[in-house]
Order: C-alpha cells, then structure tokens, then sequence
C-alpha cells in the first residue's frame, strides 16, 4: 500500500468514525419494552447463581 | 454551468489531515483489521437482539469483576488448591453458560466488550490508585 | 418531506443562501431559543455513501469556520420542524452551554501502534508456570497470566498517554481517552484545542515521535469535536487531575 492511498484511508476512516458514532444526538434513546425485562431477570440469575456458589466456596 | 462569485460550500479538503508513520498503520491494519473500540448499536433493527446483547453484556462484565477478584486472592496466596480449583470449575461452567445464552439470542461470534473506558478497566486487575 | 440536520449554531447565525446540502437541497434553519439547528428538507433516509458524508462534512466544517458549530451525528433525520423544535428543547441546556464550551474549537485525533520490533515481550516477566493437573486451576493460571499482560499493557498506555499531554500541554481545553492495548494497538485519544494551534501540537508531536521510537504515533485532524459533545458514551472522560494544565479546564 502505497503511503499516500494509507494517509487518505485511514483519514477517511477517522472522519467516518467521528460522523456516524459521535457528534450531536437528536433522536431518542433506547427504551426497554416489558418482555425484555424479563430478559434482564433470566441473565441475572445466571449470575446470582454463580455468586451464590462462590460464596459457599469461600465459606 | 455558470458560477455565480457566491458560490456552494467550500469543498471539503481532507488532504495533510494525518502525520505519522502510517506504513506501520498499514502493517497493523493488514494484520488485525480496522482495530477500535466495539460498541453496541442500539438501533439495530432487531431490538430484542440489542437487548439481549446488553444484558449478555452486563453478564459477561460481571463474570470478568468475579473472575479479578479470585485472581487477586490467588495472588495475594488467600487460596487453596482446592479453592482454587473449584473456583475456575465454576467460572469454566459460567462461560459454558454464557456461551448457551448467547447462542440461544443468535448472538455467537458476537464481541459482548462494553464501552467502558475506566469501568472496564476494574476487570483487568489494573492498579487505580491514581493521584 | 423530512429533515435532515446538518449541525446545531448560535440562532443569530445564517448560513448563505448559495450552500447546498444533500441532494442539492437549499438549507434552513429552525431556532429554539438562543440556538439553532442547521437543516434541509430530504425525502428519505440519506444515502450512507462517501458523497453524502463528504457534504454534510463540508457544511459542518464551512459552517464553523466563521461561527460556532457543534457537528450533529451524521444520518439524523427528524420528520418535521415541530420535532425539530422538540429535540432541540428538550436538550437545549446541554446544547447551548455546548456550543459555549466546544462550538469554536477543533478536535486531533491521535492513534498509538506499538512497532514491531519495539516492544517489549510481557510474556518474559509473566510469572513462571505453576504446574497444575485440573482443569478448574488450569484455567484460572491462564486467566491470571491474560491478566497480568494485560495490566503491564494498559500501564504503558497509560505513560504514553501522560507523555502526550505533556505535548500538547496547556494548549489543550480537554482530552478524550481510550485506553486500547489490543493486539498492536495502544490507545486512541482525542484533544480538543483552538484551531489556530493545530500547528503548534503537530510539531510538539513530532518532537515527541523523537524520544518515543517504540511507538508509532499517528496525529489526524483538525476535526469538528465530534468526541466532545456532552453525554456520549464511547471514549471515557480519565481524571482531570491527570492533565497538569488544570486552569484551562472548565469546571
């Protein structure tokens, strides 16, 4: 890759990084809707589980 | 097409914009890819998926803050053999899990990495005592 | 028809009546307040091609090169002027007191790599290899090892880093961090300064490229301070305190 084609990607690419993941947000946030915070319960107790048995080692 | 003396916006020059030894960029790009930060796009169109990836997300964190801390106790020598090993047991079989739910969400392959700079450094043991 | 938002401006600011946005579309702009944002009317979702990035660039940079702008993130379309009118009230503290702090400012981007045969090899100062039969210790030796590189890498991302805020010095009115250590890449960080001192940094970086020959230092920019936007996520903020120029941070 010649040097000149590596300084314009990669100025490209800090340029697109910037534009489409940064900057000014104006639209609305993520919201959670009521069957996803089940989703949360399932995964927690996954770790709850784990915690639990760590602290019977410990013990 | 005739330019009036008030013209369009300026156009854009993105030349000299970069210094550096950018054949060493080139190298490290060709070996690993485009390497940065992994974030999560919370407008995927599939939102379930987005949730779910979040709350893997959480999951996979506090796997790594469980994981530093039986590793301090076993550098600071508070472990038995056998704790020891009954502990790695039991994050092997956390892993084993959480591999489960990711591919139960269709999310294998997938980075569960949060973006959480100072955060996510808790998980690597990292000294913070910073002044 | 829909509108696609270029960038966020004092209200008293008019960009000319000649400049083009997407799709040859006329600008307008839509106040709240004492600020505004920069629009044109679009049919449908922009095209994400180089031509479309390319222009909404261009506006932002052409607009602040006269006024203060904070750059909106590109692909921002609000059905109307009336939802326009709403985003902008409903974040019109943290835009206006934006444009105050970053409006006039640029943004360098800098990028460390690790040179190949600079570095140094963690693995010889890892801790020797303990024997162990069992899986459940097997695995967590291996995790404590990842562990221990780990941390030895982010430690030296972290002098670089220091280093390179004793470069930019007091020219500097903040600092974006992101502390990498992946594969060959170190960290990434982003300083926001007066465009007029771009010069200044590059060269004080150059200087720095001397003494740290183990590293490969790649500086981009000026740009439009994306990273400095409030309420992002994405690099964190790492302590002030850190910076020694403390008077030049806004508190």
């Amino acid at each position: 890759m010649s040097q000149v084609s590596a300084e314009q990607e990669f100025t490209l690419l800090e340029l697109l990084d910037r534009m489409i993941d940064r900057g000014v947000v104006l639209t609305g946030d993520l919201t959670i809707s009521v069957a996803d915070v089940d989703l949360v319960a399932v995964a927690l107790n996954v770790v709850i589980a784990s915690v639990e048995r760590m602290a019977e080692l410990e013990a | 097409m005739h330019r009036d003396i008030h013209s369009d916006v300026p156009d854009l020059d993105l030349a000299r914009r970069t210094s550096g030894d950018l054949d060493e960029l080139a190298r490290a790009a060709a070996v690993q890819g485009r390497a940065g930060p992994h974030r999560i796009d919370a407008n995927e169109q599939n939102a379930g998926k987005g949730i779910a990836k979040l709350v893997l997300s959480l999951v996979e964190l506090l796997r790594r803050l469980l994981e530093n801390q039986a590793i301090r106790k076993m550098d600071a020598g508070a472990l038995t053999d056998e704790q020891i090993e009954r502990m790695g047991q039991t994050f092997l079989k956390l892993a084993d899990k959480l591999a489960e739910l990711k591919a139960a969400f269709g999310l294998e392959g997938e980075d569960l990495d949060l973006e959480l700079g100072s955060i996510g450094d808790l998980t690597d043991g990292a000294d913070h005592g910073q002044p | 028809m829909s509108l696609y938002v270029y960038a966020i401006v004092d209200r008293a600011c008019d960009p000319p009546a000649e400049w083009r946005g997407l799709a040859g579309a006329p600008l307008s702009t839509i106040g709240v307040r004492s600020i505004a944002a920069v629009v044109s009317e679009i049919a449908g979702p922009p095209r994400r091609d180089t031509t479309a990035l390319v222009r909404h660039e261009a506006l932002v940079e052409a607009l602040a090169a006269h006024h203060r702008a904070l750059p909106v993130r590109f692909g921002t379309v609000l059905c109307d002027a009336g939802a326009v009118e709403q985003a902008l009230s409903e974040r019109y503290e943290s835009l206006a007191a934006d444009l105050v702090r970053i409006g006039g400012h640029v943004e360098l981007g800098i990028v460390a790599l690790w040179r190949e045969d600079g570095r140094e090899d963690v693995n010889a100062a890892a801790q020797p290899a303990e024997p162990a039969s069992r899986a459940g210790a097997r695995y967590l030796q291996a995790r404590r090892r990842d562990h221990a590189r780990a941390s030895a890498g982010k430690a030296a991302a972290r002098q670089l880093a220091s280093e390179l805020d004793v470069a930019v010095g007091d020219r500097a009115f903040d600092r974006r961090l992101s502390v990498v250590n992946e594969g060959r890449l170190v960290m990434r960080a982003a300083y926001l300064v007066a465009p007029a001192d771009a010069a200044a940094i590059r060269a004080a970086i150059d200087e720095l490229r001397g003494r740290r020959r183990d590293v490969a230092i790649v500086l981009s920019g000026p740009w439009p301070p994306y990273s400095f936007v409030s309420g992002q996520r994405g690099m964190e903020v790492e302590p002030i305190g850190m910076i020694r120029h403390a008077p030049r941070y806004p508190q």
